[in-house]
């Protein structure tokens, strides 16, 4: 592991990195900071453009958009009591208070610092657990790596959204969308509907972009109307340095670090959950819990660190299991994949410059944040608060437009992804989460891929598909979280059903 | 009596589900196989969701939170990537840009400036930076 890390350093200290590094975290912080975009989408809308990059550059810009939009959301969470961000809801509640009796510069600067120890805690977390674990899955044949994926499917789609039975359906739709093209092992043709363009499947960057840039930028169109400019916005007076009394927020981000990083390892969990659980234990083991949604600084910095600590992990079960712990990881996965890195031990193996070069740059971008997101820095980015979103959105649609169409040069794509837009959109509206349809897509692949191959080593023989122990684990641990909502509803029903008081 | 929108949904993905079987009944068993299991899920799944939108109440919020400026982005960004080929990249972004900016609201001098701003900043990434080429119409494309 050491001796992969060292070996990463050379290549990521190369000036494009670092600049790539630096561009990552300033575009990631206005990102963040304006409401209705989000590090998803962001990375969604920068992937078709990193084609012809190199794989370290590339991903230097994602790790740097990714730490910096989870802090960039806390800016308009301060300054106008609008969350940048999901993750940021739980800053509002003591941020804007700050903001109100005028603390707002020591509240961006408490968020600034909370932010980049979370995502450093997490990226070390992501060096020390992720070479072990992908040993683990060396263990793994293909009927394993089949029901990995199915697992995944199966937390993701339960755990992310509210029903259970639309985030299942979004799973199957985007297993089904990778069917599409022809078949690898018989060189049939599925769903093509005889169109030569989809002989080749669709690209995972057409999807991406069509379902999670374009819907956020219809809505951004919708709410032009009602959203113009910052009024009501919080003035940033200068504030003494926060270093000095920085000893006092050691045990809140020790704790709030902790949670963030495990909910980030776990599937399904996303930054907003860990953000809420850190705020809500600093909460409960606070002296004073009143003070508590009334502008406390140890709030804001529960809030934010627990946030930021689980970018980096939530790439732990993505690089060894091809896994994603949340919806930014699975849009990352996607990146990996144009890139041609496919998560799991080969990985690491053959491509161990790339990956542990990512993991240091989660880190560098991490600490950048210290450099970037201070007073100053937070006074330039909120003037991004000030651009119209009547502006902005033709503006995002143009760019995606450009991009997907540099992907293959090909103007089939750019309507395909608008019929993935609209799709989106509407899959938004009726509730349905995105996330399970991208790793559907990008999961599809790998889950039939291995499955048939199982088969074909069973040779007839199915009951092989679960006969080892690794398969009924991970089976007995999909079992589980498909039935953890139904055992909940049942308790909740029976609650209701007893007779009050 | 009205349909919750989840169950119109749910109709609407059984009408996928019924159609990818029918196409994918088409092709050899074992290139099939994989297809049709999630098609089958699918199928099941759509109607537990028909089933729970009978029982749900109307929801309270619209589909659409602005029609009119909704309407109009997907209106303009249709005929946009319509005419990225025959007119060119460049020459349908700088239109479309300020056509819908100030169809959604946007006013004052902001708009010619951020549409030659990122006009220009697109062929500076693109077609100098990355050497990629995009769509110049039929008046400049030889």
């Amino acid at each position: 592991m050491w001796d992969g890390l060292i070996h990463a350093l050379p290549g990521v200290f190369a000036w494009q990195n670092v600049l790539a590094m630096m561009i990552g975290v300033v575009s990631g912080i206005v990102i963040g900071a304006m409401p209705g975009l989000s590090a998803t989408m962001g990375i969604a809308l920068l992937i078709p453009l990193t084609f012809g990059m190199e794989p370290l550059v590339a991903l230097a810009l994602m790790a740097g958009i990714y730490n910096g939009a989870m802090y960039g959301g806390a800016i308009p969470a301060i300054l106008l009591r609008i969350p940048g961000t999901p993750a940021a809801v739980a800053t509002t509640f003591d941020g804007h208070p700050m903001a109100q009796r005028g603390d707002a510069a020591r509240a961006l600067q408490i968020s600034c610092l909370s932010s980049a120890v979370g995502g450093s805690m997490s990226a070390l977390a992501l060096m020390l657990l992720a070479p072990p674990l992908v040993l683990v899955t060396l263990m793994f044949g293909p009927a394993e790596y089949f029901w990995v994926a199915i697992f995944g499917l199966a937390s993701v789609s339960v755990l992310l959204g509210k029903d259970p039975v639309k985030g299942l359906l979004a799973a199957a739709f985007g297993l089904l969308l990778a069917t599409v093209g022809i078949d690898n092992v018989s060189g049939h043709e599925r769903f093509t509907f005889g169109n030569m363009y989809l002989v080749g499947g669709l690209h995972v960057v057409v999807v991406l972009t069509g379902l999670y840039a374009l819907p956020p930028i219809f809505m951004l169109c919708e709410d032009a109307a009602k959203r113009a400019g910052s009024e009501g916005m919080a003035k940033l007076r200068a504030s003494a340095g926060l270093f000095h009394e920085w000893t006092s927020f050691i045990v809140t981000w020790i704790r709030a670090s902790l949670i963030g990083i495990v909910i980030g390892i776990l599937p399904g969990a996303g930054g907003s959950l860990a953000a809420f659980l850190a705020y809500n234990e600093e909460k409960r083991t606070a002296k004073n819990p009143a003070a508590f949604g009334q502008g406390e600084p140890r709030g804001v910095a529960a809030a934010e660190c627990g946030n930021n600590a689980d970018n980096a992990a939530a790439l732990i079960p993505t690089l060894t299991l091809g896994v994603p712990g949340s919806a930014v990881a699975a849009v990352i996965m996607g990146g990996l994949l144009v890139h041609g890195l496919q998560p799991g031990p080969a990985l690491f193996r053959d491509h161990a410059d790339t990956v542990y070069g990512f993991m240091i740059q989660m880190l560098l971008t991490s600490v950048l944040l210290v450099f970037f997101g201070g007073v100053l820095a937070s006074r330039i980015f909120a003037q991004v608060l000030r651009i119209p979103p009547a502006m902005l959105a033709p503006c995002l649609l143009a760019l995606c437009v450009v991009g997907v169409f540099s992907v293959q040069n090909s103007m089939f794509d750019v309507y395909l992804m608008f019929g993935f837009g609209l799709i989106g959109y509407a899959m938004d509206r009726l509730g349905f989460p995105l996330a399970p349809v991208v790793l559907g897509v990008v999961l599809g692949g790998i889950a039939e891929m291995n499955l048939r191959m199982a088969l074909i080593i069973a040779q007839g023989d199915n009951w092989l598909l679960v006969s080892s122990t690794v398969s009924q684990i991970i089976i007995a641990l999909t079992l589980v979280v498909l039935f953890v909502p139904l055992i909940r509803h049942l308790r909740e029903r029976r609650r209701e059903a007893r007779p009050a008081g | 009596m009205t349909l919750h929108r989840d169950s119109i949904a749910a109709l609407a993905v059984l009408a996928v589900v019924g159609a990818a079987w029918v196409d994918i009944s088409r092709v050899a068993v074992a290139a099939a196989m994989f297809p049709q299991m999630i098609v089958a899920a699918m199928g099941i799944l759509a109607a537990i969701m028909f089933v729970q939108g009978m029982r749900r109440a109307a929801p309270e919020q619209p589909f659409v939170d602005h029609a009119r400026n909704l309407a109009l982005a997907l209106g303009l960004t249709v005929a946009y990537i319509a005419a990225v080929e025959p007119v060119g990249y460049f020459l349908a972004t700088l239109v479309f840009l300020p056509a819908l900016a100030y169809g959604i609201g946007a006013r004052g001098w902001a708009v010619p400036v951020v549409t030659l701003g990122f006009t220009a900043t697109v062929w500076l990434v693109f077609v100098y930076g990355f050497s990629r080429r995009l769509p110049l119409g039929m008046l400049f494309d030889n």
